[in-house]
């Protein structure tokens, strides 16, 4: 153990694999989990569908969501889409300051519109961001 | 003559290559007090950075004299104007997706139904809307869900018309394999691209 902690853990794998998979939102929160040792498949949908389903844990909203990563645990935030859904990992960090209510995130995007240590409303639109799923799982001890 | 001639050529092929011209250009938003277009202003609340804005939240207010109205559009990442046109087009970003919306300059209604696709990018130029084609996933002999490319064509008064073969071609040319619609992609972006189902 080096005495980092676990929500400085995730932002540093979220730093690692962001200029990696910039251009990929599923493949950058794969890599992301992957560091951490936990693990997601498949594409943006995909993931969307398994934070759903045990081991994770949802979320009422992106407060709830802000508290777990601030708490230290991994916590993803979706929306599916066809043909191509949208991820986040939501991160230690301020909530955004005009809504209150949007977590700070890191984000690779197939739209070339990637998020670094941003708020969640920079990754979707109003029409969408309040219906992000969210939830949970703890890091691996 | 020849000379005259030889002056005029590459005149005359920029406006091909445009489209037409007085085509659609990109209007650069220089500051929260509004940004001239003819007799309007246009103004986009919000932006992701104050010297150096890439997105706005929104929402856009044009405004003429004492007369304003606000179109509810957020997430911008562009708005693009052409002379003699009653609308201008508001691009915006969410998910991974990209959206064109064709805004009334005089009420900012939305004058034709937005357009929405999955896209890594999206240009105006002249009067084509480029949708620009997206893979997700991929590599490792793996293949990627890749969506095609969808270029339009700008009307005066019909809303966009859709333009297949050149969707096509597009997608060829950023992908290296041409195809309208979604399709599974073996090393796209490369010389080596297949569509594998």
């Amino acid at each position: 153990m080096d005495g980092t902690t676990s929500q400085q853990q995730i932002i540093n794998a979220c730093e690692a694999e962001y200029q990696n998979h910039i251009a990929d939102c599923s493949g950058f929160a794969k890599a992301v989990a992957g560091d951490l040792g936990i693990t997601l498949t498949g594409m943006a949908n995909d993931i969307v569908d398994q934070i759903q389903a045990a081991p994770w844990t949802p979320l009422a909203d992106g407060i709830a969501a802000k508290a777990q990563a601030d708490a230290g645990n991994f916590v993803i935030g979706g929306l599916k889409d066809n043909p191509h859904g949208h991820v986040v990992v939501v991160v230690q960090g301020p909530i955004d300051s005009t809504h209150g209510k949007y977590p700070t995130a890191y984000w690779g995007s197939l739209a070339r519109k990637p998020g670094q240590n941003k708020t969640v409303n920079w990754a979707w639109d109003a029409a969408e961001r309040d219906s992000v799923i969210y939830a949970w799982v703890p890091l691996p001890s | 003559m020849i000379r005259h001639l030889l002056f005029s050529i590459p005149v005359f092929l920029s406006a091909v290559a445009s489209g037409q011209p007085g085509g659609f250009q990109p209007l650069t938003m220089q500051s929260a007090m509004g940004t001239p277009f003819g007799q309007y202003s246009l103004r986009l609340a919000d932006p992701d950075n104050a010297e150096k804005p890439k997105m706005w939240q929104g929402p856009l207010t044009i405004s003429s004299g004492t007369v304003s109205c606000t179109a509810d559009v957020s997430l911008v990442t562009g708005v693009y104007t052409a002379p003699s046109r009653s609308f201008v087009i508001v691009l915006t970003s969410s998910g991974s997706n990209a959206t064109a919306h064709f805004i009334e300059l005089q009420s900012c209604a939305e004058k034709w139904p937005a357009i929405k696709h999955a896209a890594s990018d999206v240009k105006v130029a002249g009067n084509r809307l480029s949708f620009l084609p997206t893979c997700e996933g991929g590599g490792s002999n793996q293949p990627a869900d890749c969506t095609s490319a969808r270029v339009y064509m700008i009307q005066n008064d019909a809303s966009p018309s859709f333009l297949r073969a050149a969707s096509a071609k597009l997608t060829e040319k950023e992908l290296g394999v041409g195809f309208v619609g979604e399709a599974k992609v073996i090393d796209a972006h490369t010389p080596r691209a297949m569509i594998v189902r």
